[in-house]
């Protein structure tokens, strides 16, 4: 397979990148600053056999956490059935009680779902986290590949691989599919936001207005775009890049500036699609990861296609027992935490950090979950002209609309730093496209 | 049994014309069995966009936006009721009782709350209705009636530790030490007979009904109160939100009147 092609001129996709300004903002310091996220040419490539097992593994993770949502905030079945503690969702702080009775258009809570995997050394695959509120980074890998098609048009004519451009048609699919009669908008916070390039591209791509919150008024029960003439235009579907806290200064945080008062109870209503639906924060709360194999079994009847990361809560009396007696070879992360915050080897600690930290676990074991640490597969990147080992993940993207979709693509993201596990673009990471070859 | 007329008026003084105010406002009474709306009549002002709604607790909102220039912001609720028809109000069905049980960050336990706690015995009750009365009886012996020792965003926890305070906190206070003991418990605004301002208590679940007690007056609530909303603290039942551009000082009052009549009459449509 000829890719060298394409690996020579990655400094001149990079540069491209750059210009196109694919950077990310970040706070250090309290100043403002923007990173360019750092591309790697090497592809992560997966087989159409390896392929078809993670789509169907995917698409029935994401069918099961839906049913999850829509059961959660409805009839609680699955806690009436004793399947999942009454605590770890009431006391989670992804579970809003805003939303309890109020069902979505058309039952679809989870739109577009970022499910981060990584590959064991033994091949298999493992979930890390899902990510079901305002999942980042299909961007990254559509213009990355564009850019890398433009300076090596020879590697995509030698290459079978699926075409992962379509990315933005999926998406209006999904917003056209929930949308109760009216325009679609991207709703972003705004430049300062880290993931403003994704926003802006995509809201380019599906030929949508990119909106910001002054931008759109309720007045009675439905939600209006002001165009640039004052015209009032009817919104039917809303891609919030926006987290719950901040949506609606009337139903959520009171502080917020940057939400649409009242947004939320149109939306109650029903005369408004909100994309991703409020409240989907407790499918990703880490404690509730551990439940997700339990309810794939309880709400399909299936057995998980693909596994958990061996994880255990120290709110059960066995595992704490256990993950006391482990704890050096565990990682330790906190559930409130995202963005790779919070997460701490166990072995990295000093006896001091130790103690604080098993002192923290018995006053709220609840906030806790323990991890075995995944000999995951490194990937190769080019460092100073070399070819390098790095740890790397997977982001998955699946997106909902009759049918749960999984895009032929994903985010692969890598660390830089040889020595760290976290991939995180916000701990300074960087990324490479992910190839799904069209033929085994 | 009591027949009641109540009153509310809620009146917003700005100190310079305020615009882009959006509002959503949750004063108003619904039947339940416990008490039975006879009539009721609303009025809002400023009036341009108003919209009803109700949020999750199941509790009647009307929200709305005022975008012109105004210097009042006026509500006014009146009605008559029919009190004490039943003790209780029946539970919605048993999985939507689970959130009443778990601690907010009002009610949250700290060193007072668990000190109090642990003087109780409450292995000897029968019931989360006896568990319930002893703990408002503890409430109401640490509590000194107080106004302007606490705010609205004093915890459950603070108000204990100062010894003083008002409905909202013996209300708070209840709620902390219910939860602890396992009992689904929740906040409630209301009205009552001979008071001048809005009322707070709680209502504690027991074998699919609520029943309302009254923690600052130490009594059941039976026909006495008119309940105009409830949810699992304070934030959740505030009689309005409001948001609004201006650099205006803001001045609110609360004026509530609930008197018993002899006989229920018809609502009076004086212009409302």
């Amino acid at each position: 397979m000829g890719t060298m092609d394409l690996y020579e001129r990655t400094e001149v996709i990079n540069e491209w990148l750059a210009r196109y300004g694919v950077k990310f903002g970040i706070y250090k310091n309290n100043t403002f600053k923007e990173q360019l996220f750092p591309f790697d040419a090497i592809p992560r490539i997966l087989g159409a056999e390896e392929f078809a097992v993670l789509e169907k593994g995917l698409k029935q993770r994401v069918r099961a956490l839906n049913l999850f949502l829509k059961d959660i905030y409805g009839a609680k079945k699955i806690l009436l059935d004793k399947v999942i503690p009454e605590e770890f969702i009431y006391s989670s702080s992804g579970y809003t009680v805003q939303c309890e009775g109020v069902c979505p258009p058309k039952d679809v809570f989870s739109h577009i779902s970022g499910i981060d995997l990584v590959q064991g050394k033994d091949g298999e695959w493992y979930i890390l986290e899902d990510n079901l509120r305002v999942p980042s980074g299909a961007s990254y890998p559509v213009i990355a590949r564009e850019l890398c098609r433009r300076s090596s048009p020879k590697t995509f004519r030698e290459n079978r691989i699926e075409d992962n451009r379509n990315y933005a048609e999926l998406l209006s699919h999904v917003m056209d599919y929930v949308n109760t009669g009216g325009i679609s908008v991207v709703l972003t916070p705004g430049r300062y936001n880290a993931a403003y390039f994704e926003h802006s591209f995509l809201a380019e791509r599906m030929h949508v207005p990119l909106v910001e919150y002054d931008d759109l008024i309720v007045e009675n029960a439905h939600l209006y775009f002001i165009d640039y003439s004052g015209k009032k235009v009817p919104v039917g579907a809303v891609y919030r890049r926006i987290s719950d806290e901040y949506l609606d200064p009337m139903n959520f945080n009171p502080e917020s500036v940057i939400g649409i008062p009242h947004i939320y109870d149109v939306y109650r209503k029903g005369n408004v699609a909100l994309i991703n639906a409020p409240g989907n924060g407790i499918a990703d709360d880490k404690g509730i990861y551990y439940f997700v194999p339990k309810m794939i079994r309880y709400y399909l009847g299936e057995e998980p296609i693909l596994k958990n990361a061996p994880t255990y809560l120290p709110f059960y009396e066995e595992d704490r027992k256990y993950t006391l007696e482990h704890f050096d070879r565990l990682v330790w992360k906190d559930v409130a935490e995202a963005g790779g915050y919070g997460v701490q080897f166990g072995s990295g600690m000093s006896a001091e950090q130790k103690e604080k930290f098993i002192a923290t676990l018995m006053r709220c074991p609840r906030r806790f979950i323990a991890q075995e640490v995944i000999d995951f597969c490194d990937l190769d990147i080019f460092e100073k002209g070399e070819r390098v080992p790095r740890k790397a993940d997977l982001r998955a993207f699946v997106l909902t609309s009759e049918e749960p979709v999984v895009w032929k693509s994903g985010l692969t993201r890598f660390s830089r730093n040889p020595d760290s596990f976290i991939v995180n673009s916000s701990q300074g990471g960087g990324f490479k496209d992910t190839w799904i070859l069209s033929q085994s | 049994m009591k027949t009641v007329a109540f009153w509310y008026h809620l009146q917003i003084r700005f100190s310079e014309p305020v615009t882009h105010h959006r509002f959503t406002v949750r004063s108003f009474p619904v039947s339940d069995e416990r008490q039975e709306i006879l009539s009721v009549s609303q009025e809002l002002l400023p009036n341009q966009f108003l919209e009803n709604g109700t949020d999750s607790f199941g509790n009647l909102c009307v929200y709305g936006n005022a975008e012109e220039p105004h210097e009042l912001f006026d509500v006014q609720v009146q009605g008559t009721a029919r009190l004490g028809m039943q003790p209780w109000t029946a539970a919605r069905e048993a999985h939507q009782v689970g959130v009443f049980r778990t601690q907010t960050p009002l009610t949250q336990t700290g060193p007072s709350l668990l000190r109090l706690f642990s003087t109780l015995d409450l292995a000897a009750c029968r019931g989360n209705r006896e568990k319930a009365e002893a703990i408002m009886h503890a409430v109401a012996a640490a509590m000194r009636y107080l106004p302007g020792r606490t705010t609205f965003e004093t915890t459950a926890e603070e108000a204990l530790l100062g010894g003083a305070g008002v409905c909202q906190d013996y209300a708070h206070i209840m709620l902390a030490l219910c939860r602890l003991a396992g009992v689904p418990c929740r906040y409630v605004v209301g009205l009552l007979i001979g008071e001048g301002a809005s009322h707070a208590w709680v209502e504690i679940y027991d074998d699919c009904r609520w029943f309302g007690m009254d923690p600052t007056n130490l009594v059941p609530v039976t026909d006495s109160h008119v309940k105009l909303s409830h949810g699992r603290d304070y934030n959740d039942c505030l009689l309005n939100r409001g948001i609004f551009c201006g650099a205006a000082r803001q001045e609110q009052s609360v004026r509530v009147k609930v008197e018993e009549i002899m006989e229920p009459s018809v609502s009076e449509e004086s212009g409302l």
